[in-house]
Parts: C-alpha cells; sequence; structure tokens
C-alpha cells in the first residue's frame, strides 16, 4: 500500500474549517482511511473544536494538533486558518497527553507516554511527534525526557503551539480534548524510517553575555542589568535599519521584536537559539525553555535570503535521510521568526520545501519552538529553525 | 562500538553544552569534578559519567540535560564500572 499525504487549509469557524477540509482530504487519499490527522488551528479556531470535528470525521486516525502563529499548506501560506495534514498507508500510531508541564514535566510527559507500545511485529521503524506549550517554558526538559524515554534510535519531530503572537495560550491537543500547559507525544511505527532534517539561519549580532540571573525561563539580568534594557541596546542599529525603534514598543509589538532579535547559547561549535516570548515590567524575559544562569548568550539576527535557504536545506537533509527515495509528503514546522521577517516572501521559503522534496504536499505551523532529535543529538529544542519530518512514498 | 580509553573534562562539558550552552557546561564540569576529587586530566570512562551522574541531580534544566546526556553517553562510551 503507497503512502498518501493529504493537506487541506480552510478559514471560517473551526466547523467551517473541519467540514472543508474533510472534503477535501477525503477526497486526496482516494478512499484511503487516514492513520493520522494532524490540525494546525489559529486562534480563530478554537483548537478543541476542530480536534473534536476531525475525530468524528475520521474516527479510525489518531488525530492531534496545536494551535499556532500561522499555517501553511504547499498551495499557500495564511493567518486565521485551520491546516490539516492527513497520512494514510502502512503505519501504526498511537498517542497520549499530559498536562501541568511547566509544575511537572516529568509528570506531564509520563503521562503523555504512558502506554505507548515499544514495538509493533512488521513495523521495524519508529518516529516519535512532540507538540507542547511553550509558555510552559520547559521545552528542552520535556524533549530530552521524551527522548530518552523514546530511546536513541528514534528521531523525534514536533513543534512548540503558538497563538498568534498573543503569548497568553498556546494549546496542544488528542483527539477531541485540546488543553494548554500539555504535551502531546505520538509514535508512529512504520515499515520504512521517515526523513528527518533541520536548519537555521540566524548569526550573531552582539557580542557574547553572561546571564547573570535567571529562574528556570525567566531571564532577570544580562551582565547585571535587567535583561530587556540589554535587548533594546543591543539591537538599536540593527531595528533602526528596520525601521523599528526597540525603545518605542507598543506591548503588542514586543513579541514579534523579541522573536526578530532571539537569543542564542555558545554551544562551542555552533550557535543554539533560544526563543524570548515576552518581558515582565521589571525588565525580565521569559522563554520558551530554561536559560541557565551562567550561561553565555548572543543576541541574533537574520535575513530574509538565509531563511529562504536554511529552509531548503532542511529539506534537503531530510531528503539525504531517505537516500534519494521518492516522498509522498511532508510535515513542517517552522519559527514564526522565518514568517517576521520574509513578510511576503516567506511562502517562497515554504515552496522551496516542497520543490526540494519533489513538488509534494505538506502542512505544518509557525511555531514559537521546534522539535528535532536524532541520533547523536543532545538536544532536540530548537528555535529559528525549519524542521521537516518527510514520509517516503 | 569502542569504548574510550581516557576521555577529558571537555568531553564531558561537550554532552551538556549542546543544552546549557559551552560556559555553563564548562563550569558545571569544572567544578563537580574538583568536588569529586577527580584529575584535571583524563578521566575514565566511570569517572566521566560520574561526573554527569552528580550534575544530574540538579533540579530543573540542568539536571534534566545531565540525565539525558549521561544516557547518551553510556551508549557512546560504554558503561564502565570503577569510578575511581
Amino acid at each position: 500500500m503507497p503512502t498518501i499525504v493529504a493537506t487541506a487549509s480552510s478559514s471560517g469557524t473551526a466547523a467551517q474549517a473541519v467540514a472543508s477540509t474533510t472534503t477535501e482530504i477525503k477526497k486526496q487519499l482516494q478512499g484511503q482511511a487516514p492513520c493520522l490527522v494532524m490540525a494546525f488551528a489559529s486562534t480563530s479556531q478554537p483548537l478543541g473544536e476542530v480536534l473534536h470535528g476531525l475525530k468524528q470525521a475520521f474516527p479510525g486516525a489518531t488525530v492531534l494538533g496545536s494551535s499556532t502563529a500561522g499555517e501553511f499548506t504547499q498551495a499557500a501560506d495564511a493567518k486565521g486558518s485551520t491546516a490539516v495534514f492527513a497520512l494514510a498507508g502502512e503505519f501504526q500510531v498511537f498517542a497520549g497527553m499530559g498536562t501541568s508541564l511547566q509544575a511537572d514535566v516529568e509528570g506531564a510527559v509520563g503521562s503523555a507516554l504512558k502506554g505507548l507500545p515499544a514495538s509493533v511485529p512488521g513495523f521495524p521503524h519508529r518516529t516519535g511527534i512532540l507538540l507542547l506549550d511553550p509558555l510552559s517554558g520547559t521545552g528542552e526538559e520535556a524533549t530530552l525526557l521524551v527522548g530518552a524515554a523514546l530511546g536513541e534510535d528514534v528521531p523525534l519531530a514536533g513543534g512548540a503551539a503558538g497563538d498568534d503572537l498573543h503569548m497568553k495560550a498556546c494549546q496542544v491537543g488528542l483527539d477531541g480534548r485540546a488543553a494548554t500547559d500539555a504535551v502531546v507525544a505520538a509514535v508512529l511505527f512504520s515499515k520504512t524510517r521517515l526523513g528527518l532534517g533541520v536548519c537555521h539561519g540566524h548569526r550573531a549580532l552582539s557580542a557574547p553575555m553572561k546571564v547573570t540571573r535567571a529562574e528556570g525561563n525567566v531571564v532577570h539580568e544580562v551582565e547585571g542589568r535587567p535583561a530587556w534594557e540589554v535587548w533594546k541596546d543591543a539591537t538599536r542599529d540593527a531595528a533602526r535599519k528596520a525601521n523599528q525603534d526597540p525603545a518605542s514598543l507598543k506591548p503588542d509589538q514586543e513579541g514579534a521584536f523579541l522573536l526578530r532579535y532571539e537569543a542564542a547559547l555558545e554551544t562551542g561549535s555552533e550557535l543554539k537559539v533560544r526563543a524570548p516570548l515576552s518581558r515582565t515590567p521589571a525588565g525580565a524575559i521569559s522563554f520558551a525553555c530554561a536559560i541557565p544562569e551562567g550561561a553565555t548568550i548572543r543576541i541574533t539576527e537574520s535575513e530574509p535570503a538565509r531563511q529562504v535557504e536554511s529552509a531548503r536545506e532542511a529539506a534537503r537533509r531530510a531528503h539525504d535521510q531517505l537516500k534519494g527515495a521518492p516522498i509522498a509528503g511532508a510535515l513542517v514546522f517552522d519559527c514564526i521568526c522565518r514568517n517576521l521577517i520574509l513578510g511576503s516572501q516567506f511562502h517562497d521559503a515554504v515552496k522551496s520545501i516542497s520543490t526540494e522534496l519533489g513538488n509534494v504536499p505538506l502542512a505544518g505551523y509557525e511555531t514559537y519552538g521546534e522539535i528535532a532529535l536524532s541520533a547523536g543529538d543532545l538536544s532536540g529544542f530548537h528555535n529559528t529553525t525549519t524542521v521537516v519530518l518527510a514520509f517516503p512514498r | 562500538m569502542s569504548t574510550p580509553s581516557n576521555l577529558s573534562r571537555d568531553d564531558v562539558a561537550g554532552a551538556l553544552s549542546q543544552s546549557l550552552g559551552k560556559a555553563k557546561a564548562d563550569e558545571l564540569v569544572s567544578r563537580v569534578a574538583t568536588e569529586l576529587g577527580l584529575p584535571a586530566g583524563a578521566l575514565t570512562v566511570p569517572q566521566a559519567l560520574s561526573i554527569l551522574e552528580h550534575i544530574a541531580q540538579q533540579p530543573g534544566i540542568v539536571g534534566v540535560t545531565a540525565r539525558f546526556a549521561k544516557s547518551r553517553m553510556v551508549l557512546r562510551w560504554g558503561g564502565g564500572t570503577n569510578p575511581q
């Protein structure tokens, strides 16, 4: 049985989006029942309603999803819509969900993984998919815990939910249930391996700086000064070139601003980007995952051409893992920063992924963090990247 | 898989630096190695793993990262038996 990937997107109410995408997905699947359906819903379509509707439409499928900061398929990208990905073929899919991620990351991950089988006869390859609420501030911990539990031979892909840059409530869900402060883990058992690629296009803007006070995912001080003050100073010149003044941002502009000028840990050979999501009145900055006190960071920036090329490179890496095998389609988890940097050119980056994989269907969303963990990796939570999970035909 | 005959503090810090950054990883490994009375030079595999095990007891991102790193490094370095 060949693998078929179907994708669709729609705006309107949740019910309208479900009805429209269901019709289109069924048409593309040509009578095959999907084993996995994933929905990426804007804040205009409540995720729980979307997942409930899709589960009714595809009762035999595992249905999971995430709220977003933008949604796309190979055909178009949008705000205020829902994008749906459906997979049919020789797969076995299992999933679980955990809550209270911020207070008890290990308990939440344990709940999500509880009961997932370690093997399925006849399906030798396993791939994990992870969706989580980044506002919990535990993105890296959750990813590493899932990675450790599944084992080094299980690649892990996924994304952190978004909320259209409100930075208030990011949801993930499974079947008819959606929640904030939650994590959803799925395991796909397949006959052949899937291809996973990740790449970012950022470079250092500031000199190295030490995090001098931090608690969990909140950085209070950098070099002994309030973090927000440091951010404004370090980005002033670059922001002015983009016709922005960090000192006069309105509150609803700060989230997007921070996502253009993200932090990066110096890891030795490369930069590991970390997404700042919001700031407090006292000048602390909250991140999508914990930043240890004593770490050395830089503030980063990027430019449009590097963003398009890094998206293509992520697709190339996923395709290379499959040694040139024909691709049925792909899931894509793409940092919202790429959309903020590229603006109207964003779809060029999405299109380049589809082109690199052979003009295949794909669906995905704009995230507040991306997850990619392969054998040999020692960190799996990323920011500013494109993560491509390719399904061979 | 071959087991390395000896490891350095940099090797241990390298297992942590992708999540914690190099500066923080270096500082943690140096401090814990000193607390454990380990040599500044070459480390055996059990000594290297004992550093990760010690760091793994810390709360939050530091402890989770060290536990993950140890689970991966056991496979890469081999388990060893004697930390002294």
